[in-house]
């Protein structure tokens, strides 16, 4: 949580001038705790088009250099993603699987 | 590092809502130099309350019944400061601009402030839980029109035909791409624009939260959803219609058209045509300022 404060206030460095009055709280809700479903990426199929981030209605699915990254902290878990891949190299895997895997 | 988003994530739409999604790709289009507005609505989760905020942009959350008029007065104030480059965005939701926001809309393009009017359609008041708005499409059930509505519903973008308006699109976000590169012009532009966004909401319409681009993109192959825009009086039709028939699909796979009779459904398929229709009329013209 700390060195995610700290990256977020690292990044509003980053922005350029602004226009008017802007707040600059940071009060954002994990929104991923609302998520049954979770998309993960398989990298072997993935082409990199870019097609889910531009369809992520939260976005939080990012094109780096090593391929595709999905922010687990915000995604809601809609699936939007893995019905818009063309490819269909986003399987949707039930959030329990991955918690027992944590246990 | 990766760039800073001008629009929060974390922000408290539902699953799957295609607003957010509107609002991504117009700050993605628009850049940091603009100033957005939102009436009461499911976009004033991304205004906020008290010092919080989801947009990195300066933001006012306005009155319902008079966003565009809070548009002008930015709008007029920029044009005094000499900052001509600064697009103000209003993004308000089909009761914001068919019903109560109406009138003010109308006085705005009338007077012709420079500004971009983005509606995005979800067809009911679904932040107040699914009440009908003038937009719910024929045959649609809501909380108070339960075994669906009546009347068909009003068509805005007929209706803006004949204001001076400088730019007028319809768009949908089954193709974030033109919706982006019709925001672009929109901008550019010295005067008042309108953008009509077609937003399917998964929890107002029932459908799976998956399944939001889908159904935008069926309502525009189906012809449920005319994509056009108009320019210099002049009308281009940006997608054709594949099948009026597919409305049969795109009226299965929602919830809401659970009650639609057969009779009901003629209707509907009818009067997509009839308005598919007119419009090839209206773009043989090219007299429509």
């Amino acid at each position: 949580m700390q060195k995610l404060v700290q990256q977020r206030t690292k990044m509003l460095e980053t922005l350029p001038e602004i226009i008017g009055p802007v707040s600059v709280k940071v009060s954002d809700v994990h929104t991923g705790a609302w998520r049954y479903r979770r998309p993960v990426i398989r990298d072997e199929d993935c082409v990199r088009c870019g097609i889910c981030a531009t369809y992520c209605p939260c976005g939080v699915i990012e094109k780096t250099d090593d391929g595709m990254v999905i922010d687990y902290t915000y995604c809601k878990g809609c699936g939007i993603c893995t019905v818009e891949c063309p490819k269909k190299a986003i399987d949707f895997i039930e959030e329990s699987n991955f918690r027992k895997e944590a246990e | 590092m990766p760039e800073l988003d001008l629009l929060s994530k974390g922000m408290t739409t539902c699953q799957g809502c295609p607003m957010e999604l509107i609002a991504r790709a117009a700050l993605d289009t628009l850049g940091p130099r603009t100033i957005t507005m939102t009436p009461p609505s499911c976009a004033a989760i991304l205004t906020g309350s008290g010092d919080e905020t989801g947009w990195g942009i300066p933001s006012v959350q306005t009155v319902l019944m008079s966003l565009p008029a809070f548009a002008s007065g930015v709008s007029e104030a920029l044009k005094i400061r000499g900052m001509d480059d600064v697009t103000v965005m209003g993004f308000a939701g089909d009761g914001g601009t068919f019903d109560i926001g109406l009138q003010s809309l109308s006085g705005a393009i009338e007077r012709g402030h420079k500004a971009v009017f983005i509606c995005y359609n979800n067809e009911a008041y679904m932040n107040t839980g699914n009440q009908r708005s003038s937009a719910t499409t024929l045959g649609a059930s809501t909380k108070t029109t339960p075994t669906g509505k009546k009347e068909s519903a009003k068509n805005i973008d007929f209706m803006l035909l004949h204001t001076p308006l400088v730019y007028q699109a319809t768009a949908s976000v089954g193709n974030i791409p033109d919706f982006k590169r019709k925001l672009k012009k929109a901008a550019s532009k010295d005067g008042p624009c309108f953008i009509h966004v077609l937003a399917p909401c998964p929890s107002g319409w029932k459908f799976p939260t998956d399944q939001t681009i889908e159904v935008a993109k069926l309502a525009i192959k189906s012809g449920a959803w005319l994509q056009f825009e108009r320019e210099d009086g002049k009308i281009t039709i940006n997608t054709k219609p594949t099948d009026f028939q597919l409305i049969n699909q795109y009226l299965d796979g929602q919830k809401r058209f659970g009650r639609v009779t057969p009779e009901i459904r003629e209707r509907i398929i009818a009067e997509a045509k009839g308005r598919y229709e007119t419009l090839c009329r209206l773009a043989e013209l090219d007299c429509l300022v």
